[in-house]
């Protein structure tokens, strides 16, 4: 007899629909799985058989063949376990046939009959219901997050025994309970507030371009200078995260094991690795089922690199592909996948390796310089926002709070999406060099200012270009158009130069 | 490469260092086309390696004016304001002298190979060591007394309180050579040395041309080039902010009430006529 079911495996961060079928014939005993699974997919065979028997259903004494279908594409997980003995149980004829029609099946088996959880539900569910199969049987601590995809009639399973009785009719399906709270521990000691960064007017208007724009920032001044502190705030000013971007990222997270146990991701992603991490950490790889790295689980969100000099160079440059295409391809021999990578770059840096302040550092020139030279200049040339930062002094007065900040940057980023409406691009820093001068136009005064800028500060075209997207910035977050002069001006300090 | 080579001993009538010194080197080997160097009157420009931009500057600016009036330029060939002092000469068109502390086939630092080139082009690069001799720390305060020897008059730009070159500053007093320290900021650490050189008897170098008197060729005149054209009100007001010191731009935010936009135009003009320069994260006055 042979039974089909579908499930899903995860591919990267997306899921991949998956067709399960299981073919039980008379011949010698036997269990054989092909379609190109990976450990725990041929380890699979003991944890159906024992979660089958442990269930009171039979195992049968017969020859026994699960294709996992498309068979050119290697699966990882154990996520298809449950469709596995379902459809096992169909083949064996213990349910009956029909039953698994338009039915997808995820979940992992314990030896006791129990169905335990999988990664990224949400991905695997989104992609299931794209490919037109939208009943989806889910284990129960995966259900409120699988309830989350439009259009999903999501069903529980809890244990083998009960999925059977409700899919032959015998029994109600149990509800889908409520998404447990988030981690009280995992919540913030103490809420962060810009007010309490006193000075750095300038830094704080770099700040807030960066959140407005998506303009990647490089702060550089000495310890106690307030860099970290200010880019720590970063995440109490990024505009709200819109309902599609936020299952996008619940997607990403849920993949990766990091989602908030409440299901939907709701505030921007902030990211901040510590400056031992490798290149794969950072940029997303690994064996056998390659893992999205910090730039990917910080899509959508921001990426705060402190320390940036005591980064290896090679893992900063592994950086610069994914600035620019705000996708990464990891590809590897028997393929590649791509995780989406768009986010904001906030980093910090000494300007000099002993990192001391300027009146005790006794750093040479040499010395500042080799330090700098870390920094590739293809790297720094990605930041739009480059400037120095010294200490402010102690009765400097308190800038604004990170709610009137947030109000600003959430205008700017509405002006922003109004007028690249019907564009693949939503924010000023997301406009290519050849649509500047429809999307992004400079008039008058403005644009003499900004070509004698050009001129002097000697720019390339790719530099000028970044100023003049910067100059929008500062002008939407003032609720004026086009940019004037005076925003060229403050977009020119603002990139500085930094070698 | 080619290369004109020179070796003059104590007692030939070209040996450059004239009155008895008691501890000149029997013998002095140079390089370079400049031959003349030696016939004009001699000037010492030192100071420190870690200069302020100010510094350099001046240096700069001190080397060109006194290469200008016929002087030439002797100085150790380091990074700071030695390179800065030879630079404003060689853009003079003037005569410049590198005293060196190693072999004449070693270029050191390696960053100064261009303006070894240069000094060889138009000028001597000048050693007691044969060929092949290191770079070595104890040899560089010895050097600097064939700076002082060499010199008609010294001068110091920039010194750290324990630099090399107060030991040049010393040497040429002792040599009886008239030496002049330009004043700095308390705040400024390369400027104390020189400071502290004026506390001791040193003269106070208020304008280049103080040297050309010292060296009795020509009258005090205001040698510092002129300033402070016509500028609009937004520039002088930065530039007042600046207070003649390095700030940064929040500093300069503070100082004044024009603005952030206004103020990085002022900045960004300023910058582009050479008035304000950017290093080390703040912006220098000059």
């Amino acid at each position: 007899m042979l039974a089909s079911v579908r499930s899903a495996v995860l591919q990267g961060v997306d899921g991949q629909v998956v067709t399960v079928e299981v073919h039980v014939s008379r011949g010698l005993p036997g269990y054989t799985v092909v379609g190109l699974p990976d450990t725990a997919g041929r380890e699979s065979r003991e944890r159906v058989r024992a979660a089958l028997l442990s269930s009171g259903m039979e195992y049968p004494m017969k020859r026994i063949t699960v294709n996992l279908a498309p068979a050119a594409l290697r699966k990882t997980g154990s996520g298809l376990e449950l469709a596995v003995a379902m459809a096992l149980t169909c083949a064996n004829e213990e349910l009956p046939a029909g039953a698994l029609d338009d039915l997808a099946l995820l979940g992992e088996l314990g030896l006791d009959g129990r169905v335990r959880p999988v990664l990224g539900t949400l991905a695997l569910v989104d992609a299931l219901v794209a490919a037109g199969t939208l009943r989806v049987v889910v284990p129960e601590a995966n259900a409120a997050e699988a309830a989350l995809v439009p259009g999903a009639e999501v069903f529980v399973a809890r244990r083998l025994g009960e999925l059977r009785a409700c899919l032959k009719g015998e029994a109600e399906w149990p509800s889908i309970p409520p998404a447990p709270p988030d981690d009280p521990a995992a919540a913030e000691d103490e809420p962060l507030e810009l007010a309490d960064v006193r000075g750095l007017s300038l830094a704080r208007h770099a700040l807030a371009a960066a959140a407005a724009g998506n303009h990647h920032l490089l702060m550089l001044g000495p310890p106690g200078a307030g860099k970290t502190m200010l880019a720590r705030r970063l995440a109490t000013i990024l505009p709200p995260l819109e309902p599609s971007e936020g299952l996008e990222v619940t997607k990403i997270h849920s993949a990766a094991g990091v989602a908030p146990r409440s299901g939907l991701c709701t505030v921007r992603p902030f990211r901040a690795p510590h400056h031992s991490a490798s290149a794969v950490a950072l940029i997303g790889g690994g064996s056998p089922r390659p893992r999205p790295g910090e730039i990917t689980l910080a899509h959508r969100g921001a990426l705060f690199l402190d320390e940036l000099g005591e980064f290896p160079p090679m893992v900063l440059d592994a950086l610069r592909q994914p600035l620019e295409e705000r996708v990464v391809r990891i590809s590897r021999a028997w393929g590649t996948v791509e995780f989406p990578a768009d986010f904001l770059l906030v980093a910090c840096c000494n300007p000099c390796p002993c990192g001391r302040i300027e009146s005790d550092c006794r750093c040479s020139d040499t010395q500042r310089h080799r330090y700098l030279r870390r920094l590739s200049a293809p790297l720094l040339d990605r930041f739009d926002l480059r400037l120095e930062v010294t200490a402010a002094d102690a009765d400097a007065p308190a800038g604004e709070s990170s709610t009137d900040v947030r109000a600003r940057v959430a205008m700017a980023v509405e002006r922003q999406r109004a007028r690249l409406d019907l564009t693949p691009w939503r924010r000023n820093s997301h406009v290519p060099a050849g649509a500047l001068a429809e999307y992004l136009p400079l008039v008058g005064a403005a644009e003499r200012t900004w070509k004698a800028v050009c001129r002097s500060r000697r720019l390339t075209g790719r530099g000028a270009a970044r100023i003049r997207r910067l100059a929008w910035t500062l002008a939407d977050l003032d609720e004026r158009s086009p940019a004037t002069e005076h925003d060229i001006e403050l977009a020119a300090l603002l990139r500085g130069d930094v070698r | 490469m080619n290369r004109t080579t020179h070796l003059w001993r104590i007692g030939e009538p070209d040996y450059p260092i004239r009155d008895e010194v008691p501890d000149r080197p029997p013998a002095l080997r140079g390089e370079g086309d400049g031959v003349d160097a030696f016939r004009a009157p001699r000037a010492a420009i030192v100071g420190t390696r870690a200069a302020t931009p100010q510094g350099l500057a001046d240096a700069h600016e001190i080397g060109a004016y006194l290469a200008g009036a016929g002087v030439t330029i002797v100085s150790g060939l380091a990074i700071g304001i030695d390179g800065a002092a030879h630079e404003g000469c060689l853009d003079a068109g003037g005569l410049a002298v590198g005293v060196v502390a190693t072999g004449l086939d070693v270029e050191y630092p390696r960053r100064h190979r261009a303006l070894y080139a240069r000094v060889r082009a138009s000028g001597l690069v000048v050693t007691e060591h044969p060929y092949g001799v290191t770079p070595r720390p104890e040899r560089f305060p010895v050097r600097n007394r064939i700076i002082a020897a060499l010199c008609d008059v010294c001068v110091v730009v920039e010194a750290t309180i324990s630099g090399g070159s107060r030991i040049t500053a010393e040497k040429a007093a002792d040599y009886g050579r008239p030496v002049f320290a330009l004043p700095g900021s308390r705040r400024n650490p390369a400027a104390a040395g020189c400071n502290a050189l004026i506390q001791d008897g040193a003269m106070c170098l208020l304008d280049p041309s103080d040297v050309l008197v010292a060296l009795g060729r020509g009258i005090a005149v205001n040698g510092w080039s002129a300033s402070a054209d016509a500028r609009d009100p937004d520039e002088q007001q930065v530039l007042m902010a600046f207070a003649g010191e390095a700030a940064s731009v929040d500093q300069i935010l503070g100082r004044t009430t024009i603005g952030s936009p206004r103020v990085a135009a002022a900045i960004r003009r300023l910058e582009q006529v050479g008035v304000v320069q950017h290093a080390r994260g703040r912006w220098w006055p000059r």
